[in-house]
């Protein structure tokens, strides 16, 4: 009788938390318990919340014991307007070509002044310069990453223009024999 | 190729005794014929022989994804185009696929299968651009005209069905921007049909031409497992003999209902990459083909009035369908909060839009995964080693598109 009843609550609980049904999901949090903060399915696709200091951890195990192979890609988001607690995040895109499945991480930045998270380009060599354009673009610092680099915005350009605090209204074209206004870069001669 | 490294390391030593030598380093670009793009590309050289390679963009970086989170869907939907500018269907479908999902809004059987229709067409231009650019770049000047020659044909289509010949945004979000023009089907029933005796003489130019051959057998090959690793996908991938094709693994539109092969390569050289983009061109004919012959009829756009703006007339005597068209066009329609990335299989890889919405008429964040920013950067795997006139020749079978690296 006890266990018929125990055996019905252990199934609602199934049914409420269908992330739950998912095999990559449990793993993740047999082995990173706590590092897990959330896990969320819209629109039929998974994405995790991992606490900084498991992202290599979790990454190594997605990539070496559950199959997904290839990093998609990896974006800074910049949640100044959105009603979160943390400023930055960075989020990951896994794909597993054996079971054509994807799976998101959503990494949030412990620091909302100085965003800094570890390198995953020693799992996914490809990383890199996905991570050197959130650097370049949101400020987020990749530690572990010795390519770090601006790579697509003009060499001495100053600021993080993906940020939502960067001004995008038009800016007054900078001749060299006018002094700039103050900020921005000085015209080459 | 090897042995005469050795030979010229073998004579350093012996006839030349102390003299000093130094690697060369030389730049490429970012103006130059090859480079398809504003790409600058650093190569240190030892003689002839690449040591390392360093890609350097940014030269067509304006902001496109910054500027759309300013910009009602709608209006963000023709930046896309912008992007990858060589298939510009292709991009507004990722987009528009995207906006549906997070929307929850399905389109109609029909648009699904024009939609196919015209993203296959598109598929087969972009190649031709490849192959017209890559061969000129080997010095087949004959094929390049003759591809530009075909590829007129589609794009004097995309002209009548959209306005425009490349920028199409054609796709809209909740289905397509007008109904096609009487004559589009059996103008691309004309195409379609005589397009496989093209691939033959471009085929019959190249495949056993001895000097395309010894430019490009053996050159720039990659393993499969370095190719993940540095998240390369598309036709680069499934010439290491990968078999991964969106389309197929995880269809969208009306992909699961077309019967169509996925070409492989084996070695991962630059012939490889033309093998299976030739044989890419035939698939994509193949499916045009079915979509054409099979397009169901029915209503074209989705039904959802919030989103999808009312046929013109309507507005004259219908008062909901004045508010309706006024409120998308000004202020925009709301878009459930949440995240979303969609994939889809462009002609360069995986082409793929990652939106975050907070429930507001505009986009919070679209970062555009473009096949070409991961595939440029697996180049210094490929060319180290190699000589430099390789560089040329497998930049050229990377297909790669500033416009969307930089974006």
């Amino acid at each position: 009788m006890a266990d018929e009843i125990e055996e019905s609550c252990r199934l609602k609980i199934e049914e409420r938390r269908p992330d739950e049904r998912d095999e990559d999901i449990r793993e993740l949090r047999s082995l990173l318990g706590d590092g897990i903060l959330n896990v969320g399915i819209h629109r039929g696709q998974i994405s995790v919340k991992i606490a900084p200091s498991s992202l290599v951890e979790a990454s190594e195990f997605l990539r070496n014991s559950r199959g997904f192979r290839q990093l998609t890609f990896l974006a800074g988001v910049d949640c100044l307007e959105l009603p979160v607690p943390y400023r930055f995040k960075v989020t990951y895109s896994l794909l597993d070509f054996e079971r054509a499945k994807r799976i998101r991480l959503e990494v949030p930045c412990a620091d909302d002044l100085a965003p800094c998270l570890p390198s995953v380009s020693g799992v996914w060599p490809g990383a890199s310069s996905h991570e050197s354009e959130a650097y370049d673009l949101m400020g987020i610092e990749f530690e572990g990453n010795e390519n770090l680099e601006r790579i697509l915005t003009p060499d001495g350009f100053e600021g993080y223009p993906h940020r939502k605090d960067f001004d995008i209204s038009a800016e007054p074209v900078v001749f060299s024999f006018r002094e700039a206004p103050a900020g921005k870069p000085e015209a080459a001669e | 190729m090897s042995s005469e490294t050795d030979q010229v390391a073998a004579l350093d030593q012996d006839t030349l005794g102390p003299i000093q030598t130094e690697t060369m380093t030389l730049n490429m670009g970012p103006q130059h014929p090859s480079t398809h793009g504003v790409l600058r590309v650093v190569l240190e050289l030892e003689g002839e022989t690449v040591i390392s390679c360093r890609p350097i963009i940014g030269y067509l970086h304006t902001g496109i994804e910054k500027n759309m989170e300013v910009k009602t869907y709608n209006k963000a939907l023709p930046m896309t185009d912008r992007m990858d500018y060589l298939a510009p269907m292709s991009n507004n479908l990722g987009y528009v696929l995207a906006v549906e999902k997070l929307l929850g809004i399905e389109v109609p059987r029909r648009c699904r299968y024009l939609r196919v229709l015209l993203a296959e067409i598109t598929r087969i231009q972009s190649h031709l651009v490849w192959l017209g650019t890559h061969a000129l770049d080997l010095g087949a000047m004959t094929v390049f005209l003759y591809a530009f020659r075909e590829r007129e044909t589609i794009i004097k289509i995309f002209e009548k069905i959209s306005g425009v010949r490349m920028m199409t945004s054609y796709f809209r979000v909740g289905g397509v921007a007008r109904e096609p023009y009487p004559e589009f089907m059996n103008d691309c029933r004309a195409f379609l049909e005589v397009f496989p005796s093209k691939v033959d003489d471009y085929e019959e130019l190249l495949t056993d031409n001895p000097i395309f051959c010894h430019r490009t057998r053996g050159v720039g090959a990659m393993t499969a497992d370095q190719a993940i690793g540095l998240g390369v996908t598309g036709p680069l991938l499934r010439a290491c003999g990968f078999d991964y094709d969106i389309r197929k693994k995880e269809p969208y539109l009306a992909y699961e209902e077309f019967d169509f092969e996925v070409p492989l390569g084996d070695a991962g050289d630059i012939y490889d990459r033309y093998r299976v983009r030739m044989a890419e061109m035939r698939e994509s004919r193949k499916i045009a083909m079915q979509a054409l012959e099979g397009m169901p009829e029915g209503p074209l756009m989705a039904d959802d009035p919030k989103v999808v703006p009312p046929p013109k007339e309507q507005l004259a005597y219908d008062m909901e369908a004045l508010i309706h068209h006024f409120k998308i066009f000004t202020e925009g329609y709301h878009v459930p909060a949440g995240e979303v990335y969609q994939a889809i299989e462009s002609p360069r890889g995986e082409l793929g839009y990652y939106i975050v919405s907070d429930g507001s008429p505009l986009p919070y964040k679209v970062k555009v995964r473009a096949p070409s920013f991961s595939n440029l950067f697996s180049l210094p795997e490929m060319v180290h080693g190699g000589l430099l006139g390789d560089v040329v020749a497998v930049l050229g079978s990377v297909d790669i598109v500033l416009g969307e690296i930089d974006r």
